[in-house]
């Protein structure tokens, strides 16, 4: 039981993927111009994470050593796939607001990353759970960023005003910004832990 | 761990099945989101043409118009009220160029062309800057807000090309294709939908005319709205219908022979025709002050009208306009 609490926790802060692992960079830098939106984007992944890690868990026996990247891809694209339809059908919103980065999940180095070294070695149960950990670590540090870049870009957090507009510094809600403030979040958190 | 042996049977049977089962899966998911996505988007293009002409209420749009315009496919909805008049139209517009690949936009003008608001239909520009346009264009600071912007009297162009609008903050190119969108849209609505227009101006004192006229009128042209949907002639069929409907009314019999004539030609020409029933309440405007004795004048000058040959073309329709104000003034109906 506690090996499962523990993979599950590990993806949270021990082993985060974007601040520890330094995994799926480019869709954190790039949508996390807004809270909301990197929220939404952690999701997204996370939902993308949990299915194809059991998938692939469940078939880690049946796939061939040589083909394991194809195949894990072919399962990866094809949820990534649904989620779209999905989101296109039933969340039309969140679709326009996300865009072009939903369809780059599939190459999300987190995704196959954790495919490879998780889920294709341990059961169904324990890669579930390891994909719901670094998918809620991932978005967690997604919508920390979102919010800092946000609030420092604008002045406002998940739409409300905090500070008026003309206070914000541009500079963070492109891409230099994106670097400084993960690079920042990365400092803060690794020394925390090392306390 | 012991993995299937990586022989060649092994492998391209564990890729095949795995292939399959995606692709069923696929298809599946394709085929239960298809009606959802086909309504949504239906959805988000009624609210889109409603959104971006905000002034007005109870809309009703016409069947659309393609036009061409730079070699670009344009559609134009004109919009009509209750009454039954047009009041401006929607105009789906796109550019290509946008910084990730195409941007379409609905854009809403009223009559005199001045633009209304306007609504991204499709974008796929970069969040937190392209991706802006959404609100930008609409927020009234510096010069970055085009609602209500005259095209007639301002650049639709960026500040940075020597135009009148500002573009987006570190989007310049988003921002010239949006724009480039919007100029798209005013040129083929000026000039394709002179029709449109026209109809409009003649239209305008037709709702007051229609507001001399009785409830049965009113009532007759609220189904006639109705109607406008379904026929492709509907915008002369409606605007023609209501007047020989209503009996109690004097000058509607009167009036009966003029409107009656005009729906033979009328079908050739579908906006075209517009002006001429409309014209002859034209006349009643003016009259709005005068008593009704003036307005039994008006079958008289409708055999006038009605042998003004049927306009073909957008200029011939305003000096048909243009000639019925001649006509009037000289009746000294006009100040």
């Amino acid at each position: 039981m506690s090996k499962a609490l523990n993979t599950f926790t590990n993806g949270l802060l021990k082993e985060n993927p974007t601040l520890v692992l330094v995994l799926g960079m480019c869709p954190t830098l790039a949508t996390t111009t807004s809270a909301i939106n990197g929220l939404s984007m952690g999701l997204a992944t996370t939902f993308v994470l949990l299915c194809s890690n059991i998938v692939i868990s469940a078939l880690r026996k049946l796939i061939p050593d040589k083909v394991h990247i194809p195949a894990y891809i072919v399962v990866i694209a094809s949820f990534v796939t649904i989620l779209q339809l999905v989101m296109q059908a039933y969340l039309p919103a969140l679709y326009e607001s996300l865009g072009l980065f939903i369809p780059l999940i599939v190459v999300n180095c987190i995704v196959l990353g954790r495919a490879e070294a998780f889920a294709a070695k341990n059961n169904v149960g324990l890669s579930a759970l390891d994909g719901l950990g670094m998918g809620f670590g991932f978005t967690l540090s997604l919508t920390v960023l979102g919010i800092i870049r946000e609030f420092l870009g604008t002045g406002k957090i998940f739409g409300f005003g905090l500070i008026p507009d003309n206070y914000g510094m541009l500079v963070f809600v492109l891409a230099p910004g994106a670097f400084i403030a993960l690079a920042y979040l990365m400092a803060t958190v690794n020394s925390l832990k090392k306390k | 761990m012991k993995r299937l042996e990586s022989n060649l049977l092994n492998m391209v049977l564990s890729l095949t099945l795995i292939s399959l089962v995606a692709a069923g899966a696929l298809g599946g998911i394709y085929t239960l989101t298809k009606e959802p996505i086909e309504k949504t988007n239906e959805a988000n293009k009624l609210k889109a043409k409603t959104d971006v002409l905000p002034s007005f209420s109870n809309l009703t749009f016409d069947e659309p118009v393609m036009v061409e315009q730079d070699g670009c496919q344009m559609t134009i909805h004109n919009a009509r009220d209750n009454s039954g008049k047009v009041v401006g139209a929607a105009v789906e517009t796109y550019d290509k160029n946008g910084f990730n690949g195409i941007i379409r936009l609905m854009v809403g003008f009223d009559n005199d062309g001045v633009i209304q608001n306007y609504s991204i239909l499709e974008q796929a520009e970069t969040p937190g800057l392209g991706a802006n346009m959404v609100t930008w264009f609409k927020t009234d600071k510096n010069k970055q807000s085009i609602v209500g912007f005259d095209p007639k009297q301002g650049k639709l162009e960026v500040s940075k090309d020597g135009g009148d609008v500002d573009a987006i903050t570190a989007a310049t190119i988003s921002s010239r294709a949006f724009l480039r969108a919007v100029q798209r849209a005013y040129n083929a609505y000026s000039e394709n939908a002179g029709s449109a227009l026209s109809d409009a101006t003649s239209g305008a004192t037709a709702l007051v005319a229609d507001s001399l006229a009785t409830d049965s009128a009113a009532d007759s042209t609220a189904n006639a709205v109705e109607q406008v949907k379904p026929e492709p002639v509907v915008p002369v069929k409606t605007t023609v219908a209501p007047q020989p409907q209503p009996k109690q009314e004097v000058k509607q019999p009167e009036a009966q022979p003029a409107s009656a004539a005009q729906p033979k030609t009328a079908p050739a020409k579908q906006p075209a025709a517009q002006p001429a029933p409309k014209a002859t309440p034209a006349k009643t405007t003016s009259d709005k002050n005068t008593t009704v004795a003036k307005e039994n004048e008006e079958p008289q000058s409708q055999p006038e009208v009605k042998s003004q040959p049927e306009p073909e073309s957008e200029p011939e329709q305003k000096q048909v306009y243009d000639k019925v104000i001649e006509i009037l003034e000289q009746e000294g109906n006009i100040k």
